[in-house]
């Protein structure tokens, strides 16, 4: 007896078993398309537009401010994990690296934040330095910096933007504890960064 | 063994009905936070399903011998199918593999067990289908016979 005859003759059988190779051929193609969505959307999804500025006001304080776009194209939301941002200034001469902070602000965890499919987010931060002890290391470096031959105003001082963003992609699983599966966590974590001007 | 041509045939055309399973089980042990549905690298779940899936093969087919090399045949098969989903961003898409190397390595040391244990379940299923089989066989036999002849 052929296979077909055989087939055709347990119907009940062979139908069974179709309809669950069926199932299995749809979750394994469904599957196969997150992955490559899951790898599309760490490719795809970056930081764009970055700016930085800063303004002497007429009260003396100096406001610096930093806008920076997420630009989300993948299949899939963001959630959030943290976002941090800071701004300081290097004043080392020489030696050992020292950095005056000026302004930070970071959300943790805990603060729900979502970034939707096909979203395009900006994220602005201004923080406003009034502190005269702060303002006058400011212009104790710029008037060092030009007597050593650069041309800095407070305006225009190197300052250093440090934006870092972890999101989590989707809804999928990402609570992975054994060292043998801390990869499934990065390949659906998203971790962008801006420093000194670039795009990390 | 002497295997026929339509033997062969009989023999792929059963283990079609139970490479998708493999394929996609094997996939979910690899990523099973993407996967869908996910057995979370539960080995009883996959054990379990691997007899499952291993019972058209005993049923099937008659001779035992054969049966196993059909069970042979799909966990082959989806073995082969489950890499190529596991390669779909670089195959179908224009993505870089990073380390070749250890590319397959990587897939190979996270489902060399189930490999073993498809094997193992489809060997019980063989044995099980084989069983379903014989009884419905005499069930059916002993319906027939049960028949008023006219």
């Amino acid at each position: 007896m052929g296979v077909m005859t055989d087939l055709k003759e347990r119907w009940f059988v062979t139908t069974l078993c179709v309809v669950s190779a069926l199932v299995f051929v749809g979750a394994l193609g469904w599957s196969a398309r997150n992955y490559a969505n899951v790898i599309d959307a760490r490719d795809n999804i970056v930081l764009t537009d970055a700016d930085e500025s800063a303004e002497l006001l007429d009260n003396g304080s100096l406001e610096l401010a930093f806008s920076v776009n997420i630009r989300n194209p993948s299949a899939f939301s963001l959630s959030i994990a943290t976002l941090s941002w800071s701004v300081k200034l290097n004043v080392s001469a020489m030696g050992e690296a020292y950095y005056l902070p000026l302004g930070s602000s970071y959300k943790g965890p805990t603060e729900s934040l979502i970034i939707a499919v096909a979203e395009v987010r900006t994220f602005e931060y201004h923080v406003f330095v009034s502190d005269p002890a702060l303002i006058s290391s400011l212009h104790d470096f710029v008037n060092y910096s030009n007597d050593h031959g650069e041309d800095f105003t407070i305006e225009t001082a190197p300052y250093i933007h440090d934006f870092r963003l972890t999101a989590w992609m989707g809804d999928f699983q990402h609570d992975y504890q054994y060292y043998g599966e801390l990869y499934l966590n990065d390949m659906v974590r998203i971790e962008l960064g801006y420093y000194e001007g670039e795009y990390l | 063994m002497r295997i026929r041509l339509e033997d062969l045939k009989r023999m792929i055309t059963i283990a079609l009905l139970s490479v998708p399973a493999v394929a996609f089980i094997m996939f979910s042990f690899v990523f099973p936070n993407i996967s869908t549905p996910s057995m979370d690298r539960n080995m009883l779940v996959a054990f379990l399903l691997s007899i499952l899936f291993g019972m058209p093969s005993g049923y099937f087919t008659r001779r035992t011998d054969m049966a196993l090399v059909t069970v042979l045949i799909y966990v082959a098969i989806g073995y082969v199918l489950a890499i190529l989903a596991y390669s779909t961003p670089f195959l179908f898409y224009d993505f870089r593999v990073v380390f070749p190397g250890l590319y397959f390595m990587f897939f190979f040391n996270r489902t060399v067990i189930l490999l073993l244990l498809f094997v193992l379940g489809g060997i019980v299923g063989v044995v099980l289908g084989q069983i379903v089989r014989e009884s419905t066989q005499t069930e059916e036999t002993s319906q027939w016979f049960s028949k008023e002849r006219t």
